[in-house]
């Protein structure tokens, strides 16, 4: 069940209607609501994994009541241990098994050890990598008391399966969604109409601007030997613009949806492509992931390291970042993909100016040449690496990165698409980058964006925001780009 | 050393670390309501402390810090046996 | 609050809500060849003693009204994969209480039709899951699918409510009689019979053909072994095609599906007439390169029909 399916609608809606109208009294029940609907919308996906997702749930239910409980400090880490080992155990069994087996063959084979291990027939649970990584952010806090272990389950319960963000994000941390789940929710209609908003926005960035870049890239991808640079370059970008618009519009529907139903979800997305650095890029792309590595892989790793200087925070970052591309799944590709943009923070490390945050444009209508050169040349470096992400090998991508960069450069790209509808796709970029430009300071680029305007005048916009979706969005069901991870 | 001196102290190695003569800290201080204090800085900023009292915080013990007030704690704990 | 919200949604909604239940109205009015293919085919279940079924050869090419002995029924339709007609003939069984002979036309094309990507024809996956509530073999159905509006890009549905549903309607769509048969002008030029329209038909249907026809021979003998509890016998057979098709398509793949269609008649006994290197259909018998005209559609039918008699008596 896609967020963009009419089935989604008709669910959704039933939903809301007995969440506010027949539950709205009882938490208890509304919750029981949540997770029973959560549920459904997991098996509606892929039944077979429900009922790892139930234990897990269970398994770190009691884990997080006896960590708390104990007062042994050996007691303590065993269970810590006990929880961290199932949750990577889990995450490394489907998704890196095999990775970690051709690896070895690959070693076994170069040593000329005649020693074949087979690779096992796996299929990866939807959603696995983000509500792991919820079910470790909650021990963790537990362990470190910053949060205390909820005692009802269908709150816990609830929190590992919360629909919106199951099966592609945002990772909400423990603490907070759980107080969320556990106070009783009041409909607010300013926050839910600009919910709404953010869906329209989401929507609007899924079907019109990915799904036709994706027409446009998919051919670029994944018949690119031969083509000119021209073209691959053109393909490098619309693919950045692409996994982006996907990406960050599934995140404005998750979280448009939350508010609906009185929940505030965490942001993944701040406008990234107008960071005017690395480092600035990471704190605006996909939040909800760097914030939470940055809490338990790099700040633990920089405390460890902290005696080594600027080496130690190099090493630590480095880490943190590959981390941030294994995540993506167990593929060279995605370690690469990682490491580059640990590297790109080298230079900021060793200069200082890694955490200098100061914001584009300030009061001003348009930024200053100088801070158009920055987000150019942080836009470029991002795009550097989204070939590699997209690349089937890194073999593949070393392919296109030495055909990218030759004298074909200067010639016309040449387009699968038809004129007609490149000139729309083109448009349709520039026009969102110009929403999302004058909305940068907001939590979405809809969120006041024509609020002087008569109100006649805001809704014919949203209105002609839908009549864009339906004519020129694509509607070949395409997934979300996110929901393979 | 008593518990101000020690605030005091801590309040101007933040504002050296962190190149801002504006701030004021107090025990409720979090690192949301300075710019400035994020995860990178907040390295520096303990390794400045350690330097600065001649202590040694163990991992834990720096993660599991909530507010100043919660790093003063440790810090008098480490510097008054 | 909630219902106040609730009816602002609802205002904002109401215009594109009254449109699409407009444009629903509007569609359900648009005749296509699967309503009517299915209309005709439904009103005449109760007699129907043999049914054609198979792609757009044979959809021109028999013409049931030349079968006297017998009531039957060309189900053909435009890139009918073997998936669908077996599917077709399968579900409605129950409704065809005195059917007696299936004749399943097939060709090497729709033996090694590709299956996923390469299949350009899936888009008509949506309309045999609307008209006949078939399950579609590659995509995943969508609830959208069940309604008109769903079936059309919604960019076709918003443009064509201005101008009027009607106007989407398939010209073509009268030359197809009560009986299924589409009559196929015989004004050929040069141009729709020549070795160069064959070579572009034949680039344009190898685009993807699969290597395996396991899938496809799999559905034929699932079919017959269904039809064969029921006493109801099948026959393949394969149309006659033009002297420039035959020029230009690789012999390899014909060889090939030579050697599938053979096993598969022996190991499964269904007899099989191949028609395809008949020497009496000449370019005057013909619409284009792949397809008969109505005056080869008499002629072949005319053949088909001594074929039929010898089975059926």
């Amino acid at each position: 069940m896609v967020f963009t399916s009419l089935t989604f609608l008709l669910f959704f809606t039933t939903f809301f209607f007995l969440y506010w109208f027949v539950f709205k009294e009882n938490v208890t029940l509304q919750n029981l609501l949540v997770l029973i609907a959560s549920y459904l919308f997991y098996s509606w996906a892929d039944w077979r994994f429900l009922s790892l997702l139930i234990c897990i749930s269970i398994l770190n239910y009691y884990l997080g009541i006896y960590i708390e409980k104990s007062t042994k400090p050996k007691i303590k880490n065993l269970l810590l241990y006990v929880g961290l080992i199932q949750g990577i155990g889990v995450l490394a069994f489907f998704k890196y098994f095999n990775f970690f087996i051709d690896s070895f063959n690959e070693v076994f084979h170069a040593l000329n050890i005649h020693w074949n291990i087979h690779t096992l027939n796996i299929i990866i649970p939807l959603g696995i990598s983000f509500f792991t990584f919820r079910t470790i952010s909650y021990l963790l806090d537990i362990d470190k008391g910053k949060i205390h272990a909820t005692k009802d389950w269908i709150v816990f319960f609830s929190y590992v399966a919360f629909f919106p963000s199951l099966l592609s994000g945002p990772i909400d941390k423990a603490k907070t969604l759980i107080p969320q789940l556990e106070q009783k929710r009041i409909f607010d209609h300013d926050s839910a109409t600009d919910g709404m908003r953010q869906i329209l926005w989401g929507l609007f960035k899924k079907l019109v601007i990915a799904d036709n870049c994706a027409t446009i890239t998919n051919p670029i991808f994944e018949g690119h030997s031969g083509l000119p640079a021209s073209t691959l370059l053109v393909g490098a970008f619309l693919y950045s613009i692409q996994v982006y618009a996907d990406f960050s519009g599934y995140s404005d529907m998750a979280i448009g949806f939350s508010r609906l139903i009185g929940f505030n979800i965490t942001k993944n997305f701040d406008f990234p492509f107008f960071a005017q650095n690395i480092a600035e890029f990471w704190r605006k792309w996909h939040i909800s992931l760097t914030s939470w590595v940055t809490e338990y892989v790099f700040t633990p790793l920089s405390i460890k390291f902290r005696d080594y200087n600027n080496f130690g925070l190099i090493l630590a970052i480095v880490i943190n970042l590959t981390i941030v591309g294994i995540w993506h799944g167990a593929k060279w590709t995605n370690i690469f993909y990682g490491f580059i943009h640990g590297c790109y923070f080298i230079p900021l490390i060793i200069f200082g100016t890694m955490n200098k945050k100061k914001r584009i444009a300030k009061d001003k209508l348009l930024p200053s040449f100088r801070e158009f050169i920055n987000v150019l040349g942080t836009f470029s470096l991002v795009m550097f690496t989204f070939i590699i992400f997209r690349s089937e090998s890194v073999i593949e991508a070393f392919h296109y990165y030495r055909e990218l960069f030759s004298l074909s450069i200067f010639s016309v790209p040449h387009i699968s698409s038809d004129k007609y509808s490149a000139t729309i796709t083109v448009l349709s970029i520039f026009i969102m980058f110009a929403i999302e430009w004058l909305g940068r300071e907001q939590d979405h680029a809809l969120s006041q964006f024509g609020f002087k305007w008569p109100k006649p005048v805001l809704w014919s916009f949203y209105y002609l925001i839908v009549f864009t979706i339906l004519v020129f969005g694509s509607f070949e069901n395409r997934q979300f780009i996110y929901s393979q991870f | 050393m008593d518990r101000n001196t020690v605030l005091k102290q801590v309040n101007d190695i933040f504002i050296d670390v962190l190149e801002n003569k504006t701030i004021i800290l107090t025990d409720q201080t979090t690192a949301s309501e300075i710019d400035e204090w994020d995860s990178l800085n907040h390295i520096h900023l303990v390794v400045s402390i350690e330097k600065h009292f001649k202590i040694r915080f163990t991992s834990k013990e720096i993660q599991s810090w909530k507010n100043v007030g919660e790093m003063i704690n440790s810090i008098m704990e480490k510097i008054s046996p | 609050m909630v219902t106040r919200f609730l009816l602002k949604i609802l205002l904002f909604a109401s215009p594109i809500l009254l449109f699409l239940i407009y444009a629903e109205i509007g569609l359900s009015h648009v005749p296509t060849s699967y309503s009517i293919l299915k209309e005709n085919y439904y009103k005449r279940e109760k007699e129907l003693e043999v049914v054609f079924i198979g792609a757009s050869d044979s959809q021109l090419g028999i013409a049931p009204k030349f079968f006297t002995n017998h009531t039957s029924y060309n189900l053909s339709n435009s890139s009918q994969s073997i998936f669908t007609c077996c599917r077709l003939i399968e579900t409605n069984l129950e409704r065809l209480p005195k059917l007696k002979l299936v004749v399943l036309c097939v060709s090497p094309i729709l033996i090694f039709q590709s299956s996923g990507k390469g299949n350009v024809e899936q888009w008509r996956e949506k309309f045999y899951y609307h008209f006949w509530n078939l399950q579609p073999e590659f995509s995943e159905p969508s609830l959208l699918w069940r309604f008109n509006i769903g079936l059309y890009e919604p960019k076709t549905v918003l443009l064509y409510g201005l101008k009027g549903y009607n106007k989407l309607t398939n010209p073509l769509l009268k030359n197809i009689d009560s009986l299924g048969w589409e009559r196929g002008s015989s004004d050929n030029s040069t141009q729709a019979l020549s070795n160069k329209a064959a070579k572009e038909t034949v680039k344009f249907q190898l685009n993807g053909l699969e290597t395996s026809s396991n899938r496809t021979i799999g559905y034929i003998s699932e079919l017959n072994s269904i039809l064969k509890k029921k006493n109801i016998k099948l026959i393949l057979v394969q149309l006659p095609i033009s002297k420039y098709y035959l020029e230009e398509f690789p012999s390899e793949i014909v060889n090939k599906s030579k050697t599938v269609i053979d096993s598969l008649t022996i190991s499964e006994h269904i007899p099989y007439y191949n028609f395809r290197y008949d020497t009496i259909y000449h370019d005057s018998d013909f619409r284009d390169v792949t397809h008969l005209n109505y005056r080869g559609a008499e002629k072949f039918s005319n053949e088909l029909n001594k074929t039929l008699q010898t089975i059926l008596d």
